[in-house]
């Protein structure tokens, strides 16, 4: 049951990378974050999707 | 034989529940059975499982995905909310016959993640590992889902594709749904 699971660092890179780019635009970079988020957001579907598949494969 | 824990003890007992041998020094009696130091440890974690309300799951879906987040099942819960988007998303792209297609496939979603969390509330209880219904950790199909409709929302995103041509694929739920339902007969006739 201790094991380490890769769920705590994906959702924390996602985090980070979603507070680092509002904290650049707060100080006048011009990036859109929603506009970020709205292009980008199936990539969680992806990565849940690659989590439930290599799961499935190891079960195997 | 030999005591499971101890290779070099001769084994007096059996645990009533998993039948490993044990010594005399492993053997826990309690109120009369005898049970081995994991068996103990099981039941004990089985006292003190953290209960969760069935009725509360359920409303809580009300807000897709919350039922399974309160359920402690956040990766599920977090898919729930990206698919219903999907979906509810997707239906302004749909038109005529497709859109009530569409209209169904929200309707019959929302009531299954209520269902489920439900169901995965009570299971949560019993103390069971495998959560009641669909997707269970570590469910490929789901996976294949979740990746496909992940890289077809991508291409979208990025002009590569038309939302249109997402909506066009609806009928790849019967196909879904029909390979799983042959997938599970072949699997019980073996």
């Amino acid at each position: 049951m201790a094991k380490r699971s890769w769920d705590s660092l994906i959702f924390g890179l996602i985090l980070l990378i979603l507070g680092i780019l509002f904290l650049l635009s707060n100080f006048g970079y011009r990036i859109n974050v929603w506009h970020v988020i709205e292009k980008y957001w199936p990539v969680l579907l992806i990565l849940l999707g690659l989590k439930y598949l290599i799961a499935g494969i190891k079960k195997r | 034989m030999n005591c499971y824990y101890h290779p070099e003890k001769e084994s007096k007992n059996f645990c009533s529940k998993c039948n490993k041998p044990l010594c005399e020094e492993c053997s826990i009696d309690t109120n009369g059975k005898i049970l081995c130091k994991d068996c103990v440890k099981e039941e004990v974690k089985k006292v003190y499982i953290k209960r969760k309300s069935p009725s509360l799951a359920a409303v809580l879906s009300i807000v897709p995905g919350l039922g399974a987040i309160y359920n402690g099942q956040i990766l599920k819960g977090i898919s729930f909310i990206l698919i219903f988007a999907s979906l509810t998303g997707l239906e302004d792209y749909a038109r005529g016959f497709e859109n009530v297609i569409f209209g169904l496939m929200i309707a019959g979603f929302y009531l299954y993640m209520i269902i489920d969390s439900y169901n995965s509330a009570r299971a949560i209880n019993l103390g069971l590992e495998d959560y009641s219904l669909y997707p269970k950790e570590g469910s490929t199909l789901f996976g294949i889902v979740l990746l496909f409709l992940g890289i077809a929302f991508i291409l979208a995103n990025f002009e590569l594709i038309h939302y249109e041509h997402i909506v066009k694929l609806w009928p790849l739920i019967f196909i879904v749904i029909g390979a799983k339902m042959i997938y599970k007969w072949k699997k019980s006739s073996q």
